[in-house]
């Protein structure tokens, strides 16, 4: 056996049905929808600090100031706007099924205006560690 | 066990099938409900609390600590605010991940474990972020802490 | 032209796991996939198995993954498919042997329905029950269902439950459902509203892009959802 039938096969084990657009924007919906269900129960724990006083929750928020926590906020931004349009999308065609017919035009908006929504959101948010930040 | 998992495993024509009662009555159909509503209004509550947190906040130069949370619940309409976006985004997030159990997870003893363990931790979550929006005090709450 | 076909293929009596086998064969592009199979069943392996009935795309026997998506072999062409043509079992049902999958659980789910007109009254004028060509159009869509279980087999949510009454069941509901002479609305809506019923829709459109006959199968299951919202039931 080749390394490339080697390839080949792996890929039969993972890809076994074709991944439309669709599909994909529902794969989207539920991993954007439990990253921010975990990222939730951390920050009630992290906001409820703020009932032991200044110094605690001071400090508690200094754990999440720095560049990879950062990142993980433009993540989770990226992720609310997503399932936030997406599921625009689904309440839209559960209330008007005539919709339907647009499913997949609509799915291209829905993706085209998170990326595009998501730019100039990640440079502010990046802003503090980025070279044009420091002030 | 669902009214169509007892019509499968029967056999028979459902008009034929012992008439059984669906599994908790209307609850579904709630949900689906919920799930639209609230995240309809989760779309201006936690865009919006994103958008003042992450980017109004970099915008004016504002730093985010006791003093800002000191003023911002000293109106009342955050705390509003802040008390609808968790027990909605709360619960909306608990009953998506119920219904990804729910399809990945068959029937049995690992998805009674799962859905009883997101419950106890839910109701737990729920219970301490509604103690600290509703209780919070800057008056009463230490000014040292273990930390110092 | 040449293509070469790869079939996964599975013996229960020989295999222990399914497997590809290649098969290098000389095609026409308007030739059909179901034709490659036939040129393999009858001049290279006898044992090959695959169902097939009337192979005009009427009967719904001879549905399978082919190129990653579910379609109808004998409606998909050679010259769409190219030449590298991969043909696998429906997903998400007990394959019988090499791509014969048992259809009892999907047949289940389809009884479970009621997929049959009910009406005990005697029509007006003693011979037939009036419809009117809008009352006709509201389930024309649904109405063109050949059970071939490409939609219900291409359900993400169906794959990973198969309590799921899945896509085609729904569909045939809702032919019944919109019709006007049926007497059994109340009772099929009610087997719908069901927690693996028409609530564990997710909207995915895979059964859409997997149907042969064109039907907007996520539409039809929308429209049920809507039905048993309006009828206010569980």
């Amino acid at each position: 056996m080749t390394s490339l039938d080697r390839l080949l096969s792996l890929q039969d084990r993972l890809v076994r049905y074709r991944i439309s657009w669709a599909q994909l924007a529902w794969f989207g919906h539920r991993a954007s929808g439990i990253g921010v269900v975990l990222y939730l129960f951390v920050h009630i724990v992290e906001t409820s600090m703020v009932t032991l006083g200044p110094n605690v929750y001071n400090t508690t928020l200094g754990l999440f100031h720095n560049l990879p926590v950062r990142l993980g906020e433009i993540l989770l931004m990226a992720a609310l706007v997503y399932h936030s349009l997406n599921g625009l999308r689904v309440i839209a065609m559960d209330f008007w099924p005539r919709l339907t017919i647009y499913y997949r035009g609509l799915t291209y908006a829905v993706v085209t205006s998170t990326v595009v929504s998501m730019i100039p959101l990640a440079l502010i948010m990046i802003t503090p560690y980025a070279p044009w930040g420091h002030t | 066990m669902t009214r169509l998992r007892t019509i499968y495993l029967s056999g028979k024509n459902p008009s034929r099938a012992a008439r059984v009662r669906p599994e908790n009555p209307g609850f579904e159909r709630f949900m689906w409900y919920f799930m639209r509503i609230s995240g309809l209004a989760l779309v201006i509550l936690a865009l919006g609390h994103m958008l003042i947190m992450h980017v109004l906040v970099q915008l004016t130069g504002q730093p985010v600590d006791f003093g800002f949370v000191t003023s911002r619940w000293g109106n009342p309409f955050w705390r509003v605010y802040d008390f609808l976006l968790l027990v909605l985004a709360l619960i909306h997030g608990v009953n998506g991940t119920r219904i990804v159990i729910g399809d990945f997870v068959g029937r049995g003893g690992l998805r009674a474990l799962l859905l009883v363990s997101l419950g106890a931790v839910t109701v737990l979550w729920l219970i301490l972020g509604m103690i600290v929006i509703i209780g919070f005090n800057p008056a009463t709450s230490p000014a040292v802490g273990p930390f110092t | 032209m040449e293509v070469q076909l790869r079939i996964r293929r599975y013996n229960p009596e020989l295999d222990d796991e399914p497997h590809w086998e290649v098969y290098a064969l000389e095609a026409e592009p308007s030739d059909r996939v179901l034709d490659l199979l036939h040129q393999v069943k009858w001049y290279r392996d006898g044992t090959l198995t695959f169902r097939r009935s009337c192979a005009h795309g009427v009967c719904g026997s001879d549905a399978m993954l082919i190129n990653g998506r579910n379609r109808l072999a004998c409606e998909y062409l050679v010259k769409d498919a190219g030449r590298k043509i991969s043909v696998e079992p429906l997903r998400g049902v007990p394959v019988v042997k090499d791509l014969l999958v048992d259809m009892e659980d999907f047949w289940a789910k389809y009884r479970a329905a009621m997929p049959y007109l009910v009406n005990d009254e005697i029509p007006e004028d003693g011979k037939e029950r009036r419809q009117s060509p809008a009352d006709r159009e509201l389930y024309e869509d649904t109405s063109r269902c050949i059970l071939c279980a490409a939609c219900t087999t291409a359900c993400p949510v169906f794959w990973t439950n198969p309590d799921y009454v899945g896509p085609a069941a729904i569909v045939n509901a809702h032919r019944f459902i919109f019709d006007s002479r049926d007497t059994a609305h109340e009772e099929r809506l009610e087997l719908m509203a069901d927690a693996d019923g028409v609530w564990r829709c997710r909207t995915v459109f895979n059964c859409v892009e997997a149907c042969p006959r064109g039907i907007n199968v996520t539409r039809a299951i929308l429209e049920v959802t809507q039905e048993i919202k309006q009828a206010g039931r569980a």
